[in-house]
C-alpha cells in the first residue's frame, strides 16, 4: 500500500513537474575565445535553484513559472555576470552566454594606431543633410498627374528640354530631341525607380536642361523585391492592362535579377479606331563582385501596335454626332478599321558597370544599343480625290459657306439695289450640293471604294497582269540603331566638396523608306512621284524614286506588299560631350557649377538616287544631290550652370540657378525635304537657351510649400513644315530660322495638413510664353527646289502655343487608418493657343493681300482699314478658353497574413463629363481661294459690291477635345 | 618665457579627450536562432528576410564600422553605447566582440524586455571608466492599456570621475496606426521619465541624469519640450531640467532619419542641468562648433543611387538586404572637463 502510494505520489508530482514548463538553457562560453566554461554556478533569485555547467558548458534550469527571473553565474577567474530572464511557457535557448574573464578592464588602443593622424574632426562640422526627393515635387506630381489631361507643358517648354536617364544615359530621342517615354510605355513596374530634378537643377548623371531631369533606374537591385501582379480596367488608351514583375532583392551569393512584362489591349473609351495591341518585356541580372564592383544587364523592349486618333474640324465633329470623331477610320467589309496605325519595335541591351573605387571615390561605365523598327502607317493615293472624310471637299461646307456667302450677296444688292449677284440655278445646285453632302457623309474613309476602284486599276503589260492600285495603305519607318556610352567619375574631397566629371558619346544612324504595307485590292504600286508626273510628265526621268532601279529596268517599279518605295535614306548623327561640376557647401550654403562642352555631326545619306536631283544635274551643289552624304552640320555645342542654395534652417531655403547653353541642331529641323535631296536647311543654326530660375522652400508642421519664378529665352530655333499650298499650287517646304520664345512665370505647389489624415493641396501655374521675333522663312517647291518666297512671318508676341498658360488645381487628400486614400480634385484651366500655320502670318501674304485689295490706290482710311481687318482675321490666334474640371479617386490596401498585399485604386476623371473642353489642336496649312465678288467701301464710304481677283480666308482649324468622364480602375496584388 | 612655457604646458595636460557618449538605433540587430516565444519569425534562414549567417555577419561587421568610425573622432571609444532594436545579449556580445571594437572591453547592461517582437534596449559602457554600481529595468505604464507590452526603460547608475550619474536608454512605443492617436502613449513615456528624473534629483540633486533614445517623436514634439520637460535654449534652464540639444539641431534642419523627403529627429539625449551648467573642474556637456549635440553621418551610410537616394543606407528594404547600416543616424554628445 504504501509503495502504491509513493509511485502515485511521485507520478503526481511528476505530473506536477509536467505541467510547469518554463526554463532556460544555455551554453556558457569565455568571452576571450568562445570556448565553453565548466563548472560555473549558477543560482537563480529568489527560487531555491542551484546548478552547474557540464564539461561542455551547458546548463539547463526547468519548473519555472512565467516571470521575470534573475540568474547568477559565478565562476572562478571570471566576472560574476547577471542576467535577467524571461520565462514564458517554455524553456528559454539563451545560445551562448558569455562571461568575462576577471581582470580584462583596461581599454585596447591598438585599433586607432591604423588611422591617419589627420583624420577629419567631422563631429564638429555638422553638414546639412541633402534635399530628399523620393517622391516628385508636389507641384510636379500634380502638373503630371492631373494637369496631363490637358496636355499641360511644365513651364511651357516642349519634351526635349527635359533630360531623361535611362541608368545614367541621356535616352532623348538623337534625331527630335524628345522624351523616350514610348520606349518603355507599358512597364511602370520595371520603371518605377525614378529620381527627378526639376527647372535648372542639375542632375546627377549631367547638367541637364531646362526642364528639369529623370534618371530611371531599371537595374535589378533597384527593383522592388518580391513578385507583383496587376489588373487594370480603363476608359483611357485602352481597355485592359495585366502586368507581372518578379525581382529577387539582393541574393546571398551576389546575384539578383528581375523581370516583368505586360499587355495593354483594348479599345479607347471615347474615340473610335483609337486601339491598343502591346506588349511589353523587361530583364535585368546584376551582380555584385566583393562590394566594390558591380555588373549589370538589362533588356527591355515595347512592341506595339495601335490605332491613332486626328483631330478634325468642328463641322466634322458635328456631323459625326460627337466630340470624338476620328477620321482615321474608314469602313471596311463593314468593319472598322484604323488607316494610321503605329506599329514598333524598339529594344534596348543596356550594361552598367559601378566600381567604387574607395569610400569617396565611385567609377560608372554605361553602355547601350537600342534597335529594332518604327513604323506608322497612313493611306497615300496616286490618283483621284484626297480620300480622306473630312478633307474640305468632301464636308457640306465646301457648298455650305459658297451658298451662305452668295445668299449674303443676293440680300444685299437686293437691299442697296445692285443687280443679283447669283442666279436661283446657282442658288439652288450650291443648296442641293450641301443637303446632298450633309445626307451622305458618313465620316468614314471609303475602304470599300478604293478596293473596287483597285481591282479596275490600270492594266500595264510592263508591269504584268495585274491591276496598278489607286491609293494604298503605306508604312512609314523610321528605323533606329542608337549606340550610346557614358562614363562618369564621383569624387568626395576632404572637405566635403564633390567633383563629378563625366564623357558620353553617341552614334545613331537611322533608316527612313516606306513601304507597301496594304495594296487594298490592287495588284502593285508604282513607284513614281506623282507631283513631278503632274508637273513634267514629259520627262521620264523626273519622276523616278530610285535612279538606279529605272537604269536597271528602265521603267519605274512595281511594288508589292513589303516591298521598299518612294525614298530610302539615312541620317547620321554621332554626338559627343565632356562635362564636370563641382559643388561645395558650408553650413546651409551651397553651390554648384558646372559646364559641359561638346560637338554634333548629322548628315543626310541617300540610299536611293531621285529623278529630279540627280547627282550628275546638281552641278557641284551637294544640296541638290540625292544620292550619297550631304555636307556634315557641325556644331559645337556647350552648356554652363550654376545652382545656389541657401539652407535657412528646417524650415527655409532658396534656390537659384542659372544657365546659359548652345545645343545642336536636331536632324528633323536640318533638311528641307530629306525625302528628296541634301539640302540643309537656309539660316539653320545651333539653338541658344538662357535661362533664370528662383524658388523658396517653406517646410513648416503647418504648411509645406515651394514657390518659383523663371525666366528663360530660346534664340535661333529652326523648323521646317512641309505641305500642299494652294497659293502655289504645289507641295512646299516652309523652312523657318531665327524663331525665337522667352517663357517666364511662376509656380506654386502647396500642401497644408488639416487633421486626421486630411490635407489640403494644390498647384499654381501662371505663365507667360510668347514669341519674341518674327522669323526668316523661305518657301520652295519641294519638286524643283525653286525658292518661291523668302520672307518673314510676324508673330512677335503672339503666344506659344499648345499649353494652357494657366494651370490651377485645388484638392483635398485623405489618407486614413487601415491604408485608405481618397481624393478630390478641382482644375481650372485658362490661356491656352492654338498650335499657328506661320502661312497666315507672313508679310508675304499681308502683301499679297494688300496687292489684291490694291492698297497703294485705295483713298480712305476706312478702305484700309477693311483690308488690315481682312489680314488681321487670318493673322488671329485662337485662345480655346477656359476650361475647368473635376476629378476624384478612391484606394485601399489589405495586408494578408503580414505577407501579402491586395489593393486597389479608383480614378475618375471629368465627372462633370464635360464633352467640350478643347485639349488642343492646329490651323490647317491651307488657304482658302475666294473668287466669288466682294462687299467692300468705296471711296465715299458706301458698301459696294466689287470683284476682285482671288482672295484668301483662313481654313477651319482642327481640334482635339478632353475625354467625357472615364475611369482608370488598378487592382493589385504583391508579396 | 619659461612662465609661458609652462603655461603651454598646462594647457596642453587640461586638455583631455572628452567622453563620448553615444546612442543608435540599430535597426533589428537579429540573431540567426528562432526564438518560439517571440515574432522573430522573419528574421531566421527560412523567413521571409532569409536572415541568415552571412547576413548576420555582415550586419555585424557594417554596425561595427559605424560604431568604429564614431570612436576615431577622438581616438577613444565610446565610454557608453546606448543601443535600441537588439534582439537578445547574444547579439551584443557578438556585436562587442567584432575586431575593431573588442578593444573596448565593453560591458553589456540588459534586460529582456517583454515586447512581442523580442526587441530590447540595452547599455555598452566601459567599466574603465563607468564604475557600474546598479541597475534596473522599469515597465513602461500606460494607464488606458494595461496590458501594453513594449520595451521597458533600462536603467543603469555609478560613478565617473567620482560624479554620480544615471543613465536611461528607452524605444518609446511607434507611431503606427498614426501619429495622434498613438500619441497618449508616447506621453506616458515621457511623463514617467519625467517622474524618474524629478524624484532622483530630489533624492541628490548632483546626480547627472542622462536619458537617451529613439523617442519617436521629434526633439521639438510636446510629448518631449512639455511633458517631458526637455528645454531647447541653454538660457532657458533651471535648476532640475532637462535640455535636448537635438531641438535646435531639427530646428536648423538637421534630422536622424528620413520619411516620405523630410527629415524627423527621433533619436535624442537629453541630460539635466547640472550636466550643461557644471561647476568648474566638473564634468560638462561639452560645445561643438554650433550645438551641444552631434549625428553621426558619413557618405557611406546614405543611399548613394536611385529614388530614395540621401535617405540612411538600411540593412533591409521591406524584405530586400540593402548590406546597409539602419534607418537611423547614432546621435553623441560629449562630456568633458
Amino acid at each position: 500500500m504504501k509503495r502504491f502510494l509513493l509511485t502515485m505520489f511521485c507520478a503526481l508530482l511528476s505530473f506536477a513537474a509536467f505541467a510547469q514548463q518554463g526554463g532556460m538553457k544555455g551554453t556558457i562560453v569565455s568571452r576571450e575565445d568562445r570556448q565553453p566554461i565548466s563548472g560555473v554556478a549558477i543560482s537563480v533569485d529568489g527560487v531555491a535553484i542551484n546548478t552547474t555547467t557540464n564539461s561542455d558548458g551547458e546548463f539547463l534550469i526547468e519548473g519555472l513559472d512565467p516571470g521575470q527571473y534573475l540568474l547568477r553565474f559565478d565562476a572562478p577567474e571570471f566576472e560574476e555576470l547577471t542576467v535577467m530572464v524571461r520565462v514564458k511557457e517554455l524553456v528559454h535557448d539563451m545560445q551562448q552566454v558569455v562571461m568575462v574573464p576577471a581582470q580584462v578592464v583596461a581599454v585596447d588602443d591598438s585599433a586607432f594606431a591604423e588611422l591617419d593622424t589627420d583624420v577629419e574632426s567631422a563631429g564638429d562640422s555638422q553638414s546639412m543633410p541633402s534635399a530628399l526627393s523620393a517622391s516628385k515635387d508636389l507641384f510636379n506630381n500634380i502638373a503630371s498627374y492631373r494637369f496631363s489631361e490637358m496636355r499641360f507643358n511644365v513651364r511651357g517648354y516642349d519634351s526635349q528640354y527635359q533630360d531623361v536617364y535611362l541608368n545614367g544615359i541621356r535616352f532623348n530621342d538623337a534625331l527630335t530631341g524628345y522624351g523616350p517615354w514610348s520606349l518603355w510605355s507599358g512597364l511602370n513596374d520595371a520603371t518605377r525607380n525614378q529620381e527627378s530634378t526639376s527647372g535648372l537643377q542639375a542632375s546627377d548623371y549631367g547638367l541637364g536642361g531646362v526642364a528639369g531631369t529623370t534618371n530611371i533606374n531599371a537595374r535589378a537591385l533597384q527593383l522592388r523585391k518580391g513578385f507583383r501582379s496587376s489588373v487594370v480596367n480603363s476608359m483611357q488608351l485602352y481597355r485592359y492592362r495585366v502586368m507581372l514583375s518578379y525581382a529577387s532583392g539582393q541574393l546571398d551569393n551576389g546575384w539578383s535579377y528581375g523581370f516583368s512584362f505586360s499587355t495593354r489591349q483594348g479599345n479607347h473609351g471615347y474615340v473610335n479606331g483609337v486601339y491598343y495591341n502591346a506588349y511589353g518585356y523587361f530583364a535585368s541580372a546584376e551582380k555584385i563582385f566583393n562590394d566594390k564592383h558591380r555588373l549589370s544587364l538589362m533588356v527591355m523592349g515595347a512592341p506595339t501596335q495601335r490605332g491613332a486618333q486626328q483631330a478634325s474640324t468642328q463641322e466634322a465633329y458635328d456631323l459625326w454626332g460627337n466630340n470624338y470623331y476620328n477620321p482615321n477610320v474608314g469602313l471596311q467589309a463593314g468593319k472598322e478599321r484604323n488607316a494610321r496605325v503605329r506599329r514598333t519595335h524598339e529594344p534596348i541591351a543596356m550594361l552598367n558597370y559601378n566600381w567604387q573605387i574607395t569610400e569617396n571615390t565611385a567609377l560608372s561605365v554605361a553602355t547601350s544599343v537600342r534597335f529594332g523598327f518604327n513604323g506608322y502607317s497612313a493611306l497615300t493615293w496616286y490618283k483621284g480625290e484626297d480620300p480622306r472624310p473630312d478633307y474640305y471637299r468632301v464636308l457640306p461646307s465646301y457648298y455650305g459657306d459658297r451658298l451662305g456667302r452668295r445668299l449674303m450677296l443676293n440680300n444685299f444688292a437686293e437691299a442697296n439695289g445692285y443687280p443679283l449677284q447669283f442666279t436661283d440655278t446657282d442658288i439652288e445646285t450650291d443648296r442641293a450640293k450641301f443637303i446632298e453632302y450633309t445626307k451622305n457623309w458618313n465620316g468614314y474613309i471609303d475602304f470599300d471604294g478604293i478596293i473596287q476602284d483597285n481591282k479596275m486599276g490600270d492594266v500595264d503589260n510592263r508591269y504584268g497582269e495585274g491591276h496598278r492600285a489607286v491609293a494604298m495603305i503605306e508604312e512609314r519607318h523610321t528605323d533606329q540603331i542608337d549606340y550610346n556610352f557614358a562614363a562618369q567619375l564621383n569624387h568626395i574631397f576632404r572637405g566635403g566638396s564633390k567633383l563629378t566629371a563625366g564623357i558620353r558619346a553617341r552614334i545613331n544612324r537611322t533608316e527612313y523608306y516606306s513601304t507597301v504595307k496594304d495594296l487594298l485590292g490592287g495588284d502593285y504600286w508604282l513607284d513614281v512621284d506623282k507631283f513631278a508626273e503632274r508637273d513634267f510628265g514629259s520627262n521620264a526621268e523626273s519622276y523616278q524614286n530610285n535612279m538606279a532601279y529605272y537604269r536597271e529596268h528602265g521603267q519605274a517599279q512595281a511594288v508589292k506588299e513589303g516591298d521598299k518605295y518612294g525614298y530610302d535614306y539615312y541620317a547620321h548623327v554621332r554626338q559627343g560631350q565632356l562635362w564636370a561640376m563641382y559643388e561645395v557647401s558650408a553650413g546651409g550654403f551651397s553651390a554648384n557649377i558646372g559646364a559641359e562642352v561638346g560637338f554634333s555631326s548629322i548628315w543626310r545619306e541617300g540610299l536611293w538616287e531621285k529623278g529630279l536631283f540627280q547627282n550628275a544635274n546638281a552641278n557641284g551643289n551637294i544640296g541638290m544631290t540625292s544620292l550619297g552624304n550631304s555636307e556634315k552640320i557641325n556644331n559645337l555645342t556647350y552648356k554652363g550652370k550654376v545652382n545656389l542654395r541657401y539652407q535657412f534652417s528646417g524650415a527655409h531655403s532658396l534656390e537659384l540657378n542659372a544657365t546659359a547653353m548652345q545645343n545642336p541642331t536636331m536632324f528633323s529641323n536640318a533638311f528641307v525635304s530629306a525625302r528628296t535631296r541634301n539640302q540643309i536647311t537656309p539660316g539653320l543654326d545651333a539653338e541658344k537657351i538662357y535661362g533664370v530660375d528662383f524658388t523658396y522652400n517653406l517646410r513648416l508642421p503647418w504648411v509645406r510649400a515651394r514657390i518659383s519664378a523663371y525666366y528663360t529665352q530660346m534664340l535661333d530655333q529652326s523648323k521646317v513644315i512641309s505641305f500642299y499650298d494652294d497659293t502655289q499650287s504645289s507641295f512646299t517646304n516652309f523652312a523657318m530660322s531665327g524663331i525665337d520664345k522667352r517663357y517666364m512665370g511662376l509656380e506654386l505647389g502647396l500642401s497644408v495638413p488639416i487633421a486626421w489624415g486630411l490635407s489640403l493641396q494644390g498647384a499654381v501655374s501662371l505663365g507667360d510664353y510668347i514669341y519674341t521675333s518674327n522669323p526668316e522663312f523661305t518657301q520652295m517647291i519641294d519638286n524643283s527646289a525653286t525658292d518661291v518666297v523668302h520672307s518673314r512671318v510676324n508673330w512677335k508676341g503672339m503666344k506659344v502655343e499648345s499649353t494652357p498658360q494657366t494651370a490651377i488645381n485645388v484638392g483635398l487628400n485623405f489618407r486614413g487608418p487601415n491604408n485608405w486614400f481618397a481624393s478630390v480634385d478641382f482644375n481650372y484651366y485658362d490661356r491656352l493657343y492654338l498650335s499657328m500655320n506661320p502661312m497666315y502670318r507672313t508679310e508675304y501674304l499681308a502683301n499679297e493681300i494688300k496687292r489684291i485689295y490694291d492698297w497703294n490706290n485705295l483713298e480712305t482710311g476706312r478702305q484700309k482699314a477693311y483690308v488690315v481687318g481682312i489680314i488681321d482675321e487670318i493673322r488671329q490666334q485662337e485662345d480655346l478658353g477656359n476650361a475647368y474640371t473635376l476629378s476624384a479617386s478612391i484606394g485601399k490596401n489589405f495586408r494578408i497574413k503580414y505577407k501579402y498585399t491586395l489593393g486597389f485604386s479608383l480614378q475618375v476623371n471629368n465627372i462633370l463629363n464635360n464633352q467640350r473642353i478643347r485639349t488642343g489642336g492646329y490651323e490647317q496649312m491651307r488657304l482658302n481661294k475666294l473668287s466669288d465678288p466682294i462687299i467692300f467701301p468705296n471711296a465715299d464710304g458706301e458698301m459696294v459690291i466689287t470683284k476682285k481677283p482671288t482672295t484668301y480666308s483662313r481654313f477651319d482649324s482642327k481640334y482635339f477635345y478632353m475625354n467625357g468622364i472615364n475611369y482608370y480602375l488598378n487592382i493589385y496584388f504583391r508579396f | 618665457m619659461l612662465c609661458l612655457a609652462l603655461f603651454a604646458v598646462a594647457s596642453a595636460v587640461a586638455q583631455e579627450k572628452p567622453y563620448t557618449v553615444v546612442f543608435y538605433n540599430l535597426e533589428n540587430l537579429f540573431d540567426i536562432y528562432d526564438d518560439p516565444e517571440t515574432h522573430d519569425e522573419e528574421f531566421t534562414p527560412d523567413g521571409a528576410k532569409q536572415w541568415n549567417e552571412i547576413k548576420y555577419q555582415k550586419k555585424l561587421s557594417n554596425m561595427e564600422r559605424v560604431l568604429f568610425d564614431i570612436a576615431a573622432i577622438q581616438k577613444d571609444y565610446p565610454i557608453v553605447i546606448g543601443v535600441s532594436e537588439i534582439e537578445n545579449r547574444t547579439v551584443l556580445e557578438d556585436l562587442i566582440s567584432q575586431p575593431k571594437l573588442k578593444g573596448a572591453n565593453y560591458r553589456i547592461c540588459h534586460y529582456d524586455s517583454p515586447d512581442a517582437r523580442g526587441v530590447d534596449v540595452a547599455f555598452l559602457y566601459r567599466a574603465d571608466v563607468f564604475k557600474l554600481e546598479g541597475s534596473d529595468n522599469i515597465k513602461l505604464v500606460v494607464e488606458e492599456l494595461p496590458d501594453f507590452r513594449t520595451r521597458d526603460l533600462v536603467t543603469m547608475w555609478g560613478t565617473i570621475d567620482g560624479e554620480p550619474f544615471y543613465f536611461l536608454v528607452s524605444h518609446w512605443p511607434s507611431r503606427l496606426g498614426g501619429k495622434e492617436a498613438s500619441q497618449f502613449k508616447r506621453d506616458a513615456c515621457a511623463k514617467q521619465i519625467r517622474e524618474i528624473k524629478d524624484s532622483l534629483l530630489n533624492e541628490n540633486p548632483a546626480t547627472k541624469v542622462v536619458v537617451m533614445g529613439d523617442f519617436n517623436d521629434d526633439a521639438t514634439d510636446a510629448s518631449i519640450v512639455k511633458t517631458m520637460g526637455a528645454k531647447g535654449k541653454v538660457k532657458e534652464l533651471e535648476e532640475g531640467d532637462f535640455f535636448n540639444p537635438y531641438n535646435a539641431m531639427l530646428r536648423a534642419g538637421l534630422g536622424t532619419l528620413a520619411y516620405q523627403d523630410a527629415w524627423n529627429l527621433f533619436d535624442n539625449i537629453c541630460v539635466t542641468e547640472n550636466l550643461v551648467n557644471a561647476k568648474e573642474g566638473e564634468l560638462r556637456l561639452v560645445k561643438g562648433k554650433k550645438f551641444y549635440g552631434n549625428i553621426f553621418t558619413r557618405s557611406y551610410m546614405l543611399q548613394q543611387e536611385g529614388q530614395y537616394k540621401g535617405y540612411p543606407l538600411r540593412t533591409f528594404v521591406t524584405n530586400n538586404f540593402q548590406n546597409g547600416f539602419s534607418d537611423h543616424f547614432p546621435v553623441y554628445i560629449y562630456i568633458g572637463k
